[in-house]
């Protein structure tokens, strides 16, 4: 019996075993391969150079501060979308009836996640021009105009309102993973709950917080192994300027490689981002681990 | 400890829907009341007032001697026991019993104090460290129970705590509640939709249907006399056979009669049945007090009889259940002892004493007595 099963399993897990080693683990193994080589990607010309590649990233400043930014939305992004998040979530669940128009809020908060990157990242910069945007207009218009900052070209603002962008196409998606969440706890809890003695806070903090721990901690992770690339929207939004203020390390890369031809450097930089990516996700996985709850 | 009083408590749903209608009743101090009645009469609904779960349309519900109506649930000393338990998956059995002294603030060492009195009273000590998870059926239902009495609380609440056992389990819990019941003598209003709990268990039963208080009496009282034709039905179990008959007034003595069906009245009724002679009134007989003729042994008249023809018989062991024919081509059910040799197809008499009839009027419904 066995047997068989396998000889039926393969056949269908065959094609995409391949397309994934052909397309994905191939180019990491190029990769990994091509950060011992400096090679300006035009020719087959390559030359080996060893741990060259890595010394120089140790030593570039501009590498350190696309990375510091990467970790400073490490901190910040997870924080913010998932508080965000939960927030709408539970005004949403708001008393496990439901709010009225629930289907159209839902659709409302999860478009932009819909959306391409690209096109958020456009739709954005209009949004953010320090003249004719809609963000800035809006806060004259309210006598607000001392609020009123060059957004996307100042070094002070530029990667938080890059991170803003980030966290407006996410939310929504967490909120509808958050929201499907507790309506699966069942009411029984939050009426015993009240029964007990539990105002509304200790409710969210004692039931649903650790009832949906499955769903946050999942979250924490997607958003930030996430928070590690960002290059689509930092490269479209910015390219990283003013003065590398919003740059961060996939961008970096990504600059190294087709504006600077220096393509060893660059895999070299993509396979450090790799293992702190893998690390990360690891070290997540293991932190937040809680045992399996059944309810 | 406290009494529960509704007056006159209506509870109306959006839409129009009433699930609770005028209902007045006192739940004394320290009374294990059951509220009894088949799905949808209002009884959980009833409850749930009481808890604060459910907002009181019309109407007040009294808890001692306070008005309970605009107390959020955590206000009013209740402490109820849900059908699903309801215990907290991620926390220990421990800080399930110790979560509602928590949030009180009760000190450390008393909240210790009094879980484990609370799972000793149970037998549950064993089983402090663990999750609900890793417990039985039977487990989690006396941890939800710990809960409750862990609060020392005025008056429990029980929402068909025994509907997820097995049917042995069942049995066995109900004896330990109401030994529990005896031990902590706190109020109770406890909700079924079994007939069998609320006969065993209650001091007082009320039997609800479709939002109306049908009777509240004491087991024996609602068997013996029941207030109107539904109560007779719902309590007993196989329920009460009901047949269409005629008053009528033969020899001085009233019978009730039908097409094959002719059976004594006891003079104690005659007065009440006087207006029911030449008129339709619908008979109530249960299953139990059908007994062959031939072994009546004089209860009953020697015309007071039904012919029948033996349907289905059902073999319990102690007892059988057999589904009679009449000559008119209803059905009645009879309890009998296990020795009467009875098979389909055979015909015999039956009869019943006359005091154990019971007559209802067919407009009303009303109990005739």
């Amino acid at each position: 019996m066995n047997h068989g099963k396998y000889r039926l399993i393969i056949p269908f897990l065959a094609p995409a075993l391949l397309l994934y080693a052909v397309f994905v683990l191939y180019p990491y193994a190029s990769a990994v391969k091509n950060s011992f080589y400096q090679w300006r990607g035009v020719s087959a010309n390559k030359t080996y150079i060893g741990l060259d590649n890595y010394r120089r990233l140790w030593d570039d400043d501009n590498f350190r501060i696309a990375l510091s930014h990467n970790a400073q939305l490490l901190i910040v992004l997870p924080l913010v979308t998932i508080s965000l998040a939960m927030l709408f979530a539970a005004l949403f669940v708001q008393g496990g009836r439901g709010v009225r128009g629930a289907d159209f809020y839902r659709v409302v908060f999860f478009f932009p996640q819909v959306m391409s990157v690209v096109i958020v990242g456009v739709l954005w910069q209009y949004i953010y021009h320090p003249n004719s945007g809609i963000l800035n207009s809006g806060l004259r218009a309210i006598g607000l105009a001392s609020f009123a900052k060059p957004w996307l070209g100042s070094a002070q603002y530029a990667l938080w309102a890059v991170a803003a962008v980030v966290i407006w196409q996410s939310v929504g998606f967490y909120m509808v993973l958050f929201v499907a969440g507790m309506q699966s706890i069942p009411w029984d809890f939050y009426e015993a709950a009240r029964l007990d003695g539990a105002s509304r806070f200790a409710q969210f903090k004692d039931i649903t917080l650790p009832l949906l721990w499955e769903n946050i901690r999942v979250a924490i992770i997607y958003i930030a192994i996430a928070a590690l690339d960002l290059f689509t929207i930092v490269a479209v939004m910015t390219e990283g300027k003013p003065n590398r203020a919003s740059d961060v390390v996939a961008r970096f890369m990504y600059e190294q490689a087709f504006t600077n031809s220096m393509f060893g450097y660059a895999s070299a930089i993509g396979v450090v981002l790799l293992i702190l990516t893998f690390c990360l996700a690891i070290l997540l996985l293991i932190l937040s681990r809680r045992e399996r709850l059944e309810f | 400890m406290a009494r529960v009083i509704f007056d006159n408590v209506t509870k109306r749903y959006a839409g129009g829907v009433i699930a609770v209608y005028q209902l007045n009743m006192e739940v004394l101090d320290q009374e294990f009341l059951v509220l009894v009645g088949p799905s949808g009469c209002g009884k959980s609904t009833a409850m749930r007032m009481v808890a604060g779960l459910e907002e009181i349309s019309e109407g007040r519900i009294i808890i001692g001697d306070r008005v309970v109506n605009d107390l959020p649930p955590k206000d009013r000393d209740v402490a109820m026991v849900f059908q699903s338990y309801a215990l907290y998956p991620h926390m220990t059995v421990y800080d399930n019993l110790a979560y509602p002294l928590k949030l009180r603030k009760v000190n450390k060492q008393e909240r210790d104090r009094r879980v484990r009195e609370a799972a000793r009273t149970l037998d549950i000590e064993p089983l402090l460290d663990r999750k609900p998870k890793a417990l039985s059926g039977g487990q989690r239902q006396r941890v939800a129970l710990g809960r409750a009495i862990v609060r020392n609380a005025d008056v429990f609440l029980m929402d068909e705590p025994l509907s997820n056992l097995d049917a042995k389990l069942r049995v066995q819990t109900r004896a330990e509640l109401i030994k529990l019941h005896e031990r902590v003598s706190t109020t109770t209003i406890y909700v079924t939709h079994d007939q069998v709990e609320a006969m065993t268990m209650g001091d007082r039963i009320a039997v609800m249907s479709l939002g109306v208080l049908q009777q509240l009496d004491t087991p024996q009282r609602l068997y013996d006399v029941p207030a109107n034709k539904f109560v007779a039905g719902f309590i007993g179990s196989p329920s009460m056979n009901f047949l269409d008959v005629t008053i009528e007034r033969r020899n001085g003595k009233l019978y009730a009669v039908a097409p094959g069906v002719n059976l004594e009245v006891p003079d104690f009724k005659a007065a009440s049945l006087e207006r029911f002679i030449g008129n339709k009134v619908i008979l109530g007989v249960r299953p139990e007090h059908i007994i062959d003729w031939n072994q009546a042994n004089g209860i009953a008249a020697a015309d007071s009889k039904l012919p029948v023809t033996v349907d289905v018989v059902e073999l319990l062991g102690n007892e059988i259940f057999v589904y009679l024919t009449l000559q008119d081509g209803n059905t009645i059910t009879a309890r009998m002892a296990p020795d009467a040799r009875l098979q389909r197809g055979l015909t015999l008499d039956v009869t019943a004493a006359p005091e154990k009839l019971h007559f209802f009027d067919p407009e009303t419904e009303y109990g005739v007595y």
